[in-house]
């Protein structure tokens, strides 16, 4: 194996046990009580997990994105809450990584990442911009008497792990003359940083993520806006790698739920041996469409790897099309794997206190479909039909 | 890029010039200004000659 290998594979083998020992213990309590997943965030951080995408260079590990890809899918397996928080980190890690252009700022951040295990949340989405993260409202406003510093406030909707995370990187207009898609993403620390709430935390899945809305307001230093125009940010990394991550968490829980419903079909057979099992042949449907998501996942993260040999290629709206795509398709089959598993098991599938409940896969899978909703991609991808040829 | 005004403008300059812009070249970079739409044009109208 080459050294680059060994490293995911050893960062695999340690996410592979946070995922079997912590994570999917105390799944059912973090979703009942809509609480955080400290166990296994805190079990991440112990293993390095937090700053595996941090470049050797810099102290991290270095490890490939489809490492990270393969983690976020082994995460979801056992607790799609934890997955999400991890996937979601790992792209403002990535974000930085890739974008933070020559500032020695981000690169000392990224050192302190890996010393401090520090945990990365984003405040992208905006009250007044119709979910359009590609617009800001609050803009990065010079400070009377401090020419290198700035403030701002903004009206976040939804900010996940907010409340638990020790840095943001939130999008701002660049400066308050500046047009709405003129943006920088900031990176502030939670220390240095004002979380009002503004509402309450009970929605039907992904409870765990704790994402209710803030008020969210920061004096920060000049430098601590990446040099890279959010605009590119987005393009090539911000958007493309969030519904790489998303989609192979979904891919995990759904492939959690297919799993449960294989052993409860599997356990019908052993009960009467020889005797046919009316619900082997709805497994075997659940399968196929599991497959088409497994599909749509994989073949996408391939895309990525080979196009992203290329930053000009992920500029592209062929690109924009292909992971727009990705959301879009994974949204909605992940949520169709997991209810036909429920359909598979029945009334134990249905309780939520069995070994072949799969309610939690099935709400959870339900938020792809909103995080950042379906139309509004749909409606970004109506425009680049018109234009794109090769689809 | 993803405006609709950006792909507008694509769409007319296509039909103003009788050309496609291959998927290649739609891209921020290329409708960044007014002098890469026209570099884009002529490398276009140079391959179509």
């Amino acid at each position: 194996m080459t050294v680059a290998a060994d490293r995911d594979a050893a960062f695999l083998a340690g996410i592979g046990e946070v995922a079997d020992a912590i994570a999917a213990v105390h799944a059912d309590d973090v979703d009942r009580q809509a609480r955080f997943p400290v166990e296994a965030v805190d079990a991440l951080r112990e293993r390095q997990a937090l700053s595996a995408f941090v470049p050797e260079s810099l102290g991290g590990a270095g490890v490939s994105l489809r490492a990270i890809a393969e983690a976020c899918f082994t995460l979801g397996r056992r607790c799609g809450a934890t997955a999400m928080v991890f996937a979601m980190h790992q792209i403002q890690v990535a974000t930085i990584v890739r974008h933070l252009g020559d500032s020695d700022h981000f690169e000392d951040y990224l050192r302190r990442l890996v010393s401090e295990q520090r945990l990365i949340a984003s405040a992208t989405s905006e009250v007044g911009t119709g979910g359009d993260m590609s617009k800001s409202v609050a803009a990065l406003t010079p400070v009377d008497g401090a020419p290198d510093r700035r403030s701002f406030e903004k009206q976040g909707p939804t900010v996940s792990y907010g409340g638990h995370a020790d840095d943001l990187l939130t999008t701002l207009r660049a400066h308050p003359d500046a047009q709405p898609g003129e943006q920088v993403a900031v990176l502030h620390a939670a220390a240095e940083t004002t979380l009002e709430p503004t509402g309450t935390w009970d929605p039907l899945g992904m409870r765990g993520t704790c994402s209710p809305g803030f008020v969210v307001r920061a004096e920060v230093d000049a430098e601590q806006a990446l040099p890279t125009p959010f605009s590119t940010i987005a393009t090539e990394t911000m958007v493309p790698i969030s519904h790489l991550l998303w989609a192979h968490v979904w891919l995990g829980i759904a492939t959690d739920a297919f799993d449960r419903a294989r052993a409860f079909v599997r356990a019908a057979a052993r009960r009467a041996p020889g005797a046919p099992v009316p619900q082997a042949v709805k497994l075997s449907h659940t399968l196929t469409e599991l497959s088409l998501l497994r599909a749509t996942v994989h073949s996408a993260l391939d895309a990525f790897l080979a196009a992203d040999e290329d930053p000009e290629c992920l500029s592209t709206m062929a690109i924009a099309l292909q992971f727009n795509n990705l959301k879009l398709a994974a949204s909605e089959q992940a949520p169709r794997v997991c209810q036909s598993a429920m359909a598979v098991s029945g009334i134990v599938g249905f309780k939520n206190d069995t070994p072949f409940s799969v309610g939690r896969h099935l709400r959870d899978s339900m938020s792809a479909a909103l995080m950042v909703a379906n139309d509004r991609i749909h409606q970004t991808n109506a425009g680049l039909l018109l234009i794109a040829k090769e689809v | 890029m993803t405006s609709h005004a950006s792909v507008n403008v694509m769409l007319a300059l296509e039909d103003a010039f009788d050309v496609e812009f291959p998927d290649e070249m739609l891209k921020r970079s290329v409708f960044e200004s007014v002098a890469s739409i026209t570099e884009a044009l002529a490398r276009l109208e140079a391959q179509a000659a």
